[in-house]
């Protein structure tokens, strides 16, 4: 044991050969695949041959799904209160929640991103301002926080928005100041400065490249944060409202059917928990495709 | 000695660095070193770690601290306004050979970047011309980092910094991270450069063995001060200081040719001018 | 280590102010509280009305200072609704939020830890997958749709335990456990993490050879060298559940701060909502004081700036 850590330990840095790269794509595509096509039928609604997810006909109201007794095919999923078909209302939903999960998490990336970079790269006064917001930020209860400005700002997509990006973006700056640390004391680093590579070049070209792989990593993950902050607050009736409908939203509303129609509220949680769970393995699997050192539990 | 022809002057050099902690007091990291590397010259400093060797580096090649003192490369004064230009009289080549080239970036993209930067100086040669002067063939342009071994990298570090026609290489531990047979191809190297593109070096290590075959000089550190400076041989012959002694009496067994003496015998035995086949690649 | 949590304390009390004054400011920098507590519908008189009698009729830097010097004093303001202050009235929901965070925190670590120390011993085969899958689970379900389905099984179709509000141990169950999966999924993994990174030291197995029985390595050895960074996550997660349960707190209708943030916000009681806010930063800042103090007891080398 002590004679194999003695050799371990020896300066000579041992690399990967390039063919270990390529394990875990299996994983990436396992997961990226699935994830992919739910986008994609998602996006794919308006095409579908599927009912108006508006359209209410109050004498389907609260049918069950097709598997139970008075279900039938026309509402594979049941319908909720108002008659409206849940399957398409899924469907259609997730079109928003993807979309919002997407700009929210963009929203975030960007600044929080810049934000860590010129933390780590430059240090001294910046550092300690950016850290300060960090540590503020991240201190902040987050759905509390969403609350005092819905509550004074009003409920609109852009407010959504900027809410969702305020979770996030602490979450990048600080990962990737984490990273910036490191990676500037990098010999190569040195080099190209020494080589008079100006500043700015050095952030942009060689730095951003170097953490691209750790930002898809946070970004994917994020993906699944966003969604899951977006339909809560849909939930609490501070995000999404009626007549745009989201995952979240349409667990509002089934909460008050809970007790005679189950799927109501069901389904639209189910979907969001298989996103959310194929967008973490997602992210798990990219972590330890890209650098299986560091891989994580 | 060049004394009229020196290519890079230290003098008086103190490097003092900042406390860090609440407790610490400033750490006088170079205390008044004083020294100078003439044209095609290799200049070794010895030390253990935390001699001060590296923060006297990194003064030099102005990335680093001056404290007081000062530092003339090529006639310049290395400080605050150190044009581009000037920047490029002084490269360098650092231990870890992997972790000195950007891992996203092939060998081809870097060399364009630096000639992106450097027009006016990087002209006299073509990518290729460059690899074989360092001992390797052209199919390696294409290759990032990690598909290189250590040898091959430190071989791509040196080509960059050559391109850049320096008159000074500060070669910081450049083979310490090295396997022993492949320390003896990279010294061998720079001696070769040394000859053929008249390149002054300032070797900075804490292996005496290697620095007795590639150094003409050499300056003993220790606690950030020169406790002994001479030529290369009589210093290791007849140390003068007592540290000096202590050090060279701490190199493990010399009854077996280390590779720094290999690289010695190969050195004498390269012929004298003209250029020799590229070194096999590793 | 006096002057260690002194600095701590300052910097501490400087996020505080950096939270509150960006939470005020994104909450009042632009959007006007009257028009959204007021509607559409009223009229340019009422809204003047209201804002005089809350001084929002005033410059926002001078509204900004009046809200600091009120924190300084410890006074965050009275509730619009209620007419009481709004301290009391978080004095009075408090004890249910911590009774439900204290029993979420309880079974998160019941059932965290072991399942870490478990995948651990058993690293890379069949059992540390499955509590991969079931961490990875709870963090990808959203809380307050396993509350739902929680009470749609046990409530509604079992009947074995009421749904909601707090009436006696047995409605604490359903949402402690709810609450509990998300720390309890960060609990096991740090725990495994952390376990097989203690249980390839070379330490264990010198202790192996010296004939002591591996269940008493993993448990005494093991366990220590893990316990500090799963007592952070331990103490970090408290201050999150705090604060942090309101999706839950609504789906049960419990009685805690969380309820009293929705309800607050339904009321449009926009100086209650932000009592709130501030309340939940101060936890949360006093907490992470409490986890450094607790680092610098337990780890020397952080204490003195070494790490």
């Amino acid at each position: 044991m002590t004679t194999i850590n003695t050799i371990q330990k020896s300066p000579r840095p041992v690399r990967k050969p390039p063919a270990v790269r390529a394990r875990g794509t299996g994983s990436v595509l396992a997961f990226g695949l699935p994830l992919a096509v739910i986008g994609l039928i998602c996006l794919a609604a308006p095409l579908l041959p599927l009912p108006d997810p508006a359209l209410q006909t109050l004498g389907d109201a609260l049918q069950p799904p097709v598997w139970m007794d008075g279900g039938n095919w026309s509402h594979p999923l049941g319908t909720d209160h108002l008659g409206r078909d849940v399957l398409s209302r899924i469907v259609h939903g997730g079109q928003l929640t993807f979309v919002i999960a997407i700009v929210g998490m963009l929203a975030g990336a960007i600044p929080g991103t810049l934000a860590g970079l010129v933390s780590g790269f430059y240090r001294g006064a910046a550092d300690a301002v950016i850290s300060r917001f960090v540590e503020a930020q991240l201190a902040l209860p987050f759905i509390l926080l969403a609350i005092a400005i819905i509550a004074s700002r009003g409920r609109s997509l852009a407010v959504l928005i900027l809410v969702l990006a305020l979770i996030g973006w602490a979450q990048y700056a600080r990962v990737v100041r984490a990273e910036t640390l490191s990676l500037r004391e990098r010999p190569f680093v040195l080099g190209l400065r020494c080589a008079g590579v100006p500043t700015l070049r050095i952030l942009l070209r060689h730095m951003l490249p170097n953490l691209a792989g750790t930002v898809l990593v946070l970004t994917t993950l994020q993906i699944g944060t966003v969604i899951l902050a977006e339909s809560a607050l849909s939930f609490l009736g501070l995000g999404v409202v009626s007549p745009q409908i989201s995952w979240g939203a349409m667990l509002a509303d089934g909460r008050d059917q809970l007790s005679h129609a189950w799927w109501v509220a069901a389904f639209p949680g189910l979907a969001i928990t298989i996103v959310v769970l194929l967008v973490n393995l997602l992210g798990d699997a990219m972590r330890s495709w890209l650098d299986p050192k560091k891989r994580r539990y | 000695m060049t004394e009229e022809r020196r290519v890079l002057d230290v003098d008086r050099l103190s490097v003092v660095h900042r406390a860090r902690g609440r407790r610490g007091h400033p750490v006088v990291a170079v205390d008044d070193v004083s020294l100078g590397v003439g044209a095609g010259e290799i200049v070794g400093v010895v030390g253990e770690s935390g001699s001060g060797k590296t923060s006297l580096a990194m003064a030099v090649a102005g990335l680093g601290k001056i404290s007081t003192g000062k530092v003339t490369v090529s006639g310049t004064e290395v400080g605050k306004r150190f044009s581009r230009s000037a920047r490029a009289e002084i490269q360098v080549i650092l231990q870890d050979p992997h972790g000195s080239l950007d891992p996203r970036q092939s060998v081809r993209r870097g060399l364009r970047e630096l000639r992106g930067i450097h027009s006016e100086r990087t002209a006299w040669v073509t990518d290729e011309e460059l690899l074989a002067k360092v001992g390797l063939t052209a199919d390696l342009l294409d290759r990032l980092p990690h598909q290189m071994s250590g040898g091959q990298a430190q071989r791509v570090s040196i080509a960059r910094a050559l391109l850049l026609r320096p008159s000074l290489l500060l070669a910081d531990e450049p083979t310490s991270a090295l396997d022993v047979s492949v320390q003896a191809q990279i010294l061998r190297l720079l001696l070769e450069l040394r000859r053929t593109e008249g390149l002054a070096i300032l070797f900075i290590s804490h292996d005496l063995a290697v620095v007795r075959a590639v150094c003409d000089q050499v300056h003993v550190m220790l606690r950030g001060q020169v406790v002994e400076h001479g030529v290369t041989a009589e210093v290791f012959d007849r140390p003068a200081h007592e540290y000096t002694r202590r050090l060279l009496a701490a190199i493990p067994g010399r009854q077996t040719a280390s590779p720094a003496e290999q690289a010695h015998v190969s050195d004498d035995s390269i012929p004298g001018d003209g250029h020799r086949s590229p070194t096999p690649v590793l | 280590m006096i002057r260690f949590l002194a600095g701590k304390a300052v910097q501490g009390i400087a996020t505080l102010i950096i939270a509150v004054s960006v939470a005020f400011f994104l909450a009042r920098g632009t959007g006007n509280p009257v028009r959204e507590m007021l509607g559409d519908l009223a009229s340019a008189e009422q809204v003047a009305q209201l804002n005089a009698q809350l001084g929002l009729d005033r410059p926002l830097s001078v509204q900004y200072l009046h809200f600091l010097g009120d924190l300084v004093t410890g006074n965050l303001g009275d509730s619009l609704r209620y007419g009481s202050s709004n301290l009391e009235l978080i004095q009075s929901r408090l004890p249910a939020s911590i009774q439900l965070a204290a029993a979420a925190m309880f079974i998160a670590v019941l059932f965290g830890v072991p399942l870490g120390i478990w995948a651990a011993l058993r690293e890379g085969r069949l059992a540390d997958r499955l509590a991969s899958a079931v961490a990875l689970a709870g963090q990808s379900i959203p809380l307050f749709w396993l509350g739902l389905m929680l009470i749609l099984l046990f409530a509604v179709g079992l009947g074995w335990l009421p749904a909601g509000q707090s009436t006696g141990f047995s409605s604490l169950i359903l949402p402690a456990v709810t609450l509990s999966t998300l720390p309890m999924a960060q609990i096991a993994r740090l725990t495994r993490s952390s376990m097989s990174e203690v249980l390839g030291e070379a330490f264990l197995s010198a202790a192996q050879a010296r004939g002591i029985p591996r269940w008493r390595i993993v448990l005494i050895h093991a366990l220590q060298n893990a316990s500090l960074p799963v007592i952070t996550i331990i103490a970090l997660q408290a201050g999150t559940l705090l604060s942090g349960a309101i999706t839950v707190e609504f789906v049960f209708a419990w009685p805690g701060l969380g309820t009293l943030a929705t309800q607050a916000v339904q009321t449009r009681d926009f100086s209650l909502i932000q009592a709130i806010v501030v309340f939940g930063a101060a936890v949360f800042v006093v907490v992470n004081l409490i986890v450094d103090l607790l680092y610098g007891v337990l780890d020397p080398r952080i204490r003195d700036g070494v790490a």
